[in-house]
């Protein structure tokens, strides 16, 4: 049941769309997918270090997604915040899950997909982040890819991953720390890839 | 207006958010950039954090989502909330594997099913044709079943 009582206090591109295929309209859900798609898999993908597995994680998003539009309570967050929460939480649902079936970021990454088009150096630069990233407690790789890659504003990051903007930035400077010093040995060459 | 940023708030923005004013929080974006502008303790600070920044962007950026997966992320047309078969679609792994194995079970049926029904339905045609024409012992022509068997038999060594 939908009920606009008062106007949220964000703007929500979704809402319109949210409030319409709550009542079963397709074509409505189809321009929330068209929003917001990228931005899932993006996140996913980084995530999880595999096309393929975001892929899946992005599919089961919309699932629930579509049985979330007759129950959305507008004015709580955004309809995308909301998205990236069910996306992250799947996908530390296989992080974890990774672990207890013993197969382990580390092979899955270094078989992840790689533009084509990326050189050898920029390649092996490019996985020795991801692997940096890999290595960063769930949350922590979670707030790192939403504020510096996807550049969601604190309050939609701290939204996102349902905590206070203090807390955020005590998990943004941590999880920087640590891909720090997982880079620090790796700077020079580092440097030396990218120039 | 650096007045209104401490050394130790501009670090901990830094620390948080990286070198690139664009990611620092919008309330405090003007005062943190004065600052960093009159300070020379900021600049050592934004180096760090550049270097981290730029070892971050040389993770490629994720493909968009192709038709497929866009198809995929629809709901089935089936009713405006009804999803069973798209439900038991992800809890057979998604399309991704479902689908593969659903056409493989597809043409295992059919090779099996076919193989099996024409034989017994060789058998059960065969005897049906030799009890009508034994009953009935008209000299119509056989039909398109019946002219199949007739061949089948005649072919038969």
């Amino acid at each position: 049941m939908m009920a606009l009582l008062s106007p949220p206090a964000f703007d929500d591109a979704d809402l319109a769309d949210v409030v319409l295929a709550g009542a079963g309209d397709r074509l409505a859900f189809a321009r929330i997918v068209g929003r917001n798609i990228d931005a899932l898999i993006r996140f996913a993908e980084r995530m999880l270090g595999s096309r393929a597995e975001a892929e899946d994680v992005v599919q089961d998003v919309f699932l629930r997604a579509w049985k979330q539009t007759a129950n959305w309570r507008s004015g709580e967050a955004r309809f995308s915040t909301w998205l990236h929460r069910v996306a992250m939480s799947r996908c530390i649902d296989r992080v974890r899950g990774r672990r207890e079936t013993s197969l382990d970021d580390i092979s899955l990454l270094a078989s992840s997909d790689m533009p084509p088009d990326h050189g050898l150096q920029q390649q092996s630069v490019a996985l020795r982040v991801q692997l940096a990233l890999a290595g960063l407690a769930e949350r922590q790789r979670a707030a790192v890819i939403l504020c510096h890659y996807e550049e969601m504003t604190n309050i939609e990051a701290a939204a996102t991953l349902e905590i206070s903007v203090d807390a955020l930035e005590s998990l943004l400077a941590r999880g920087r720390r640590a891909l720090r010093a997982a880079l620090l040995p790796e700077r020079q060459s580092l440097i030396g890839d990218l120039t | 207006m650096s007045a209104l940023m401490s050394l130790e708030r501009f670090a901990v923005i830094v620390d948080a958010y990286g070198a690139d004013p664009r990611r620092w929080p919008a309330a405090e974006r003007d005062a943190a950039q004065s600052f960093a502008a009159a300070d020379a303790r900021a600049a050592v600070l934004l180096a760090e954090a550049l270097a981290l920044d730029a070892s971050l962007d040389a993770l490629p950026i994720p493909e968009p989502a192709g038709a497929v997966l866009r198809r995929a992320a629809m709901p089935l047309p089936v009713t405006a909330h009804s999803s069973r078969w798209q439900e038991l679609l992800v809890l057979l792994g998604g399309w991704r594997l479902a689908l593969p194995a659903m056409a493989v079970a597809l043409i295992v049926g059919i090779n099996v099913g076919s193989h099996a029904d024409l034989s017994n339905w060789s058998a059960d045609a065969a005897s049906q044709t030799q009890a009508a024409s034994a009953s009935s012992n008209t000299l119509a022509a056989p039909g398109f079943a019946e002219s199949l068997m007739l061949d089948l038999e005649s072919s038969t060594p």
